[in-house]
């Protein structure tokens, strides 16, 4: 799934097709103090570091997932599979499932188009005379749409809530001045026709700006006669994003699909500045929250645990997802492990 | 029609949906910053009106109340601390994965990839005994291992593409002049990579800087709390005394630093952080 | 009878637990080669934390803290804030000078001490409280008994059990252990301004038919009876338990309480929920709930003025007190029943004590939590708590007639001398952990998206599900 792969892109300039597993055992040589202590600060001391820190605990939260353990006391039953067996039965949950895959599946996909679309017009999408550049200002627009990503997720939630409330957020305020008199009062949060997508929109605006800059960079890494060529042969600014830009761009593209996919399967700190609650009919209710409120409210951390392994798996089928799609759809090919 | 007119009627589009975005991004920041300077009864009674006597009040109580400066402190300690282990670690880790072949890599790298999808919440409570042991609980120290540990991966996975895109002559060149690993990796290696690292190194900060959960359980005592978990508290602190001003006065604070440090390094960021990708 | 049994097995349970879970952590160490230290580490150590060398037992020190003692209490940062207990500490650092007393604020209880517990290094004294508060059917177990507090001496030298208003000790009580001191004498109302319902010659409704001609009344001055915040939709269903049960008599309270199938169908229950749809349809809630948060939902009341009446605990004047109008007047009257002549009488309010505080055994120090406890509970702390916060706590006779000039205090009062034998309360929302469940259903039914059908249907299945999960520990009460 996640055999690497060279990159046909510009942008990661692909080594010459000399690196070859052979240069690596070309270089084997005999062990030296200078070798032998590199390789134990470089690889075995970080190493050490995230099996303790990271790989450990999980490894053990895959055990409490097969426990009755309510988190309070050090005793708990090995109870096998019942927990999973649980959750296929638990309407609550298979809610929250529904809404990770949906956000999974909207977000990245809004992301990734409006950041494309916004980094093609300040890099490609100025005038068609001259040199190929960006519309005037654009370093203006690439500025201002990164800085929601400097927000802290927790204050996001925070100003969006505000910016939502009935009477007096931003939001309905506007409206109202525009002359919606209807909109006085309407709760975005709490009504569950929008409560899923306004809290999509928030996430969005976090992200937007810093995949925009992503993909900026990118396409500055194309070179402008390719753009040019395309120009000549009268390709439109929309064709030149599809069928030049996308392509050139592609790995960024999956990157950035893969980590947006992962940020909005967990969404947690969002949703629950947002709706602590999980929304009007568990409308926003996401498995972290599920997660949350079982092992600290219900005080059953075995069964919550169980939830935080689906959420894993979940997270790694989207990747596995991202990475077939797009080798399915001809990404950039596959040779295989180099080195 | 002409390209001119054509270029024209696009220019305008693209400024018209481009503005319209600018907007969206910048009225909730100028809005909060509005509001930080009105009472609550103020922000109560209309979403726009202007504060009758802006004063920096509601700054002073956040101030003192939400102990943004200590926090600031803090979280400016343990983010940079963190910061400079992991890229460094990282940058090591990435190189070996990358240019060396040896029974493991693999495993190790697929380990890197679990990581990164695992969600924090599962380790928590395993995490907290980890530390506890170590007597790193409740510690900056602990902080800092914890952070580097969680960011590790993902600084792995961004600098291996980096390091299989060098050319391998360059490391072969080193060593016929009788250089050692050290060297190669320190006089060669890290300088080419530099533009990788700079990338990594922004997407470190704001995720460390922004890290909420592990924090929160991980160190409770108020004395070392950093920014995100200062605003948590002082959020829901806020929201039972009502004092919506100084929630926003401490909203402004906690966002402020970060927007200039941006504002003042976006040329660098922009030009490097395409490199990475997930390979 | 059945759930004693029930605790009792389970115990046995643990007890051969253990050792599964030995091998558990043996496993978990496997999964971790480059951890095998951790092997040691990952098993939460059990038992045995309370090792601190106390010092002699005596009628100024009754639970025997050492002299240079160092304890530590972790106080819920919400309504009340924690300086009081910060103040009841300052009391007790007068008679034992050498000792440290610490108070850490939290506003996420479980979340934070969580590991604490399990690890067995949790802190002296715990006002487990809030919407992140540990549910008590996990931790009952691992709780010191008060009951020695209770025969304490107060630091004005009277018996502390004497100083009391009835019915603290059964609040606290989980499987017949008291184990929860529950500080804050809180009485459930119904709030409004007095100042306004004068001017506009409103009285405030006894009955739900009374409410709904308010109702009217209110629409007339373009007005609305209530408004609702979308983390307190639940402080209806508090109104509407408090009033089937006042309304119904004792019976209703049990059947809900032991999680009895149907306990939500009963008469006095659905009267009420058909009353409060009615006043939903007619739209005398403030619309938009849902989408708002309590506390500026809370201020429509409040400070605008937008709804007549607001159902919530004593604490509303305290919690509201930077966004309350001008010459407001804040005074409650009981929750309205269904008939003019209701079981328990219309007088009868819900009358508890909230803010439990808990002493966990195996804290190091759990005797310098006691006297915190101890601290908290004597006069001048007591008389502290009710003057700067408004509310009066379980010692009688802290609160002067004008309720240190608090209208809203001074109703508190008036209304549990006026109820006196005929109060009551409940538990089974906290101790079972309903609400976050109960706030969904109850957003959706003020949003008018139920009727009082599907809400009666939504509410009873959170019920049931727990009656029916073995792996929750239920309590008998009656």
């Amino acid at each position: 799934m996640s055999s690497p792969r060279t990159s046909s892109s510009p942008a990661t300039a692909a080594p010459p097709s000399g690196a070859s597993p052979a240069s690596g055992r070309r270089r084997r040589r005999r062990l030296s103090f200078d070798r032998l202590s590199f390789f134990a600060v470089a690889l075995l001391l970080p190493l050490a570091v995230y099996v303790v820190f990271v790989i450990s605990p999980f490894a053990q939260a895959v055990y409490f997932a097969m426990t009755d353990w309510t988190g309070f006391t050090p005793e708990m039953a090995f109870v096998g599979l019942d927990n999973f067996t649980r959750l296929l039965g638990d309407d609550k949950f298979l809610r929250a499932l529904a809404n990770s895959v949906l956000l999974a599946l909207v977000v990245p996909a809004v992301t990734v188009v409006l950041a494309l679309a916004v980094a093609s017009m300040v890099t490609v999408g100025g005038p068609t005379t001259g040199g190929v550049r960006g519309i005037r200002g654009a370093g203006f627009y690439r500025v201002i749409s990164f800085f929601p990503y400097c927000v802290p997720a927790i204050v996001v939630g925070l100003v969006w809530a505000q910016v939502y409330d009935p009477a007096r957020g931003l939001l309905n305020g506007i409206l109202v001045g525009l002359g919606f008199e209807g909109m006085a009062d309407f709760p975005w949060l709490g009504d569950p026709r929008t409560a899923m997508a306004a809290s999509m929109f928030v996430i969005v605006w976090s992200f937007v700006g810093f995949y925009t800059v992503l993909f900026v960079a990118a396409i500055k890494g194309v070179p402008a006669e390719i753009y040019e060529a395309a120009r000549i042969d009268g390709a439109g600014r929309f064709r030149t994003a599809v069928s030049i830009t996308v392509p050139l761009i592609r790995d960024n593209v999956r990157t950035a699909w893969i980590y947006l996919g992962i940020a909005a399967i967990d969404c947690f700190v969002y949703m629950q500045a947002m709706n602590p609650g999980g929304g009007p009919g568990y409308a926003t209710f996401v498995i972290s929250q599920d997660l949350y409120q079982t092992a600290f409210t219900k005080g059953q951390f075995g069964y919550a645990t169980a939830m935080g392994v689906v959420l894993a798996a979940v997270t790694l089928l989207f990747a596995g997802l991202v990475f077939l799609v797009d080798r399915l759809t001809g990404g950039a090919g596959d040779e295989g492990r180099r080195a | 029609m002409s390209t001119r007119t054509g270029d024209r009627a696009h220019a305008v589009t693209s400024h018209v949906l481009l503005g319209f975005g600018a907007v969206l991004v910048v009225v909730p920041f100028l809005w909060v910053f509005l509001s930080s300077f009105k009472t609550t009864k103020e922000i109560l009674a209309s979403p726009f009106s202007l504060p009758a006597n802006p004063g920096i009040e509601n700054y002073v109580n956040a101030w003192t109340d939400a102990g943004i400066g200590k926090y600031f402190l803090n979280t400016l300690v343990v983010v940079t601390c963190a910061l400079i282990l992991v890229m460094l670690l990282g940058a090591l880790t990435a190189y070996v994965l990358a240019r060396f072949d040896f029974p493991g890599n693999r495993l190790i790298y697929n380990l890197m990839l679990a990581g990164l999808t695992f969600p924090v919440f599962l380790a928590i409570v395993p995490l907290f005994f980890v530390l506890r042991n170590a007597g790193l609980l409740n510690t900056l120290p602990g902080l800092i291992v914890t952070y580097v540990a969680f960011a590790f991966p993902f600084t792995v996975f961004f600098l291996f593409s980096f390091f299989r895109s060098l050319p391998h002559e360059v490391g072969e060149a080193a060593q016929v002049d009788g250089a050692g690993e050290w060297r190669t990796f320190f006089q060669i290696m890290l300088p080419m990579a530099r533009p990788g690292m700079a990338s990594v190194a922004i997407f470190n900060f704001l995720g460390l800087w922004n890290q909420f959960l592990l924090p929160v359980a991980l160190n409770t005592d108020t004395d070392n709390y950093v920014l995100t978990q200062g605003m948590a508290q002082f959020s829901s602190q806020a929201g039972y005394e009502i004092d919506f001003g100084a929630l926003y006065a401490g909203v402004v604070m906690t966002v402020i630093p970060v927007l200039v440090v941006y504002v003042l390094f976006q040329r660098r960021l922009q030009g490097s952080v395409a490199q990475g990708t997930f390979r | 009878m059945s759930t004693s049994k029930f605790t009792d097995s389970r115990l046995a349970q643990a007890a051969l637990d253990r050792r599964t879970f030995v091998r558990g952590a043996v496993a978990t160490a496997l999964l971790a080669p480059l951890g095998g230290a951790l092997a040691g580490c990952a098993v939460p150590s059990g038992g045995g934390g309370g090792a601190a060398t106390g010092g002699a037992v005596s009628a100024d020190n009754p639970f025997g803290l050492a002299s240079d003692a160092e304890v530590e209490a972790v106080i819920f940062n919400g309504g009340y804030g924690f300086d009081y207990v910060e103040f009841a500490a300052g009391e007790a650092g007068k008679l034992f000078p050498e000792a440290t007393f610490e108070v850490a604020p939290s506003t996420q209880i479980a979340q934070e001490l969580q590991p604490r517990f399990v690890g067995g290094t949790p802190p002296d004294l715990v006002d487990n409280s809030g919407a992140g508060a540990i549910g008590f059917n996990t931790i009952a177990d691992q709780l010191e008994e008060l009951d020695d507090v209770f025969e304490a001496n107060n630091y004005e030298g009277t018996r502390i059990a004497d100083t009391l208003y009835p019915g603290v000790q059964d609040t606290g009580t989980y499987n017949g252990r008291f184990v929860a001191l529950n500080y804050v004498m809180t009485l459930y109302a119904v709030w409004y301004s007095a100042s306004l319902f004068e001017e506009n010659g409103w009285a405030p409704p006894a009955t739900w038919q009374e409410a709904i001609d308010l109702g009217a009344e209110a629409k007339k001055a373009d007005k609305k009876l209530f408004v609702w915040g979308k983390e307190a939709a639940t402080y209806y269903q508090t109104m509407a338990l408090d009033s089937a049960i006042k309304s119904g008599g004792d019976e209703v309270r049990l059947a809900l309480e032991n999680l009895e199938p149907n306990a939500w169908s009963q008469d006095a229950m659905q009267e009420t929920l058909t009353a409060l749809e009615e006043i939903v349809a007619k739209g005398y809630f403030v619309p938009g709930g849902a989408g708002t948060q309590f506390t500026a939902a809370q201020a429509r009341w409040s400070n605008d003025q937008d709804a007549l009446l607001y159902p919530s605990g004593g604490w509303i004047e305290n919690e509201m007190k930077d966004a309350t109008a001008e010459g407001f007047e804040m005074t409650g009257f009981p929750t309205p029943a269904t008939s003019d002549s209701p079981a328990l009488g219309l007088e009868a309010v819900r009358a508890g004590s909230g803010e439990p505080f808990i002493v966990p055994s195996q804290a190091k120090n759990p005797a310098g939590g006691k006297e915190i406890l101890r601290a908290m509970l004597s006069t001048a702390a007591a008389t502290h708590f009710s003057e700067t916060k408004l509310a009066p706590t379980i010692v009688k006779g802290t609160v002067p007639a004008d309720g240190f000039g608090s209208t809203a205090l001074a109703a508190q009062t008036a209304m549990l001398d006026a109820a006196g034998e005929n109060t009551f309360n409940y538990q089974f929302v906290d101790y079972y952990g309903m609400n976050p469940d109960q706030l969904v259903v109850w957003n959706e039914f003020l949003s008018g998206g139920l009727d009082a059908k599907g809400l009666t249907q939504g509410l009873q299945r959170i019920s049931d599900d727990i009656a029916a999960d073995d792996s929750v520990e239920k309590i008998e009460v009656s």
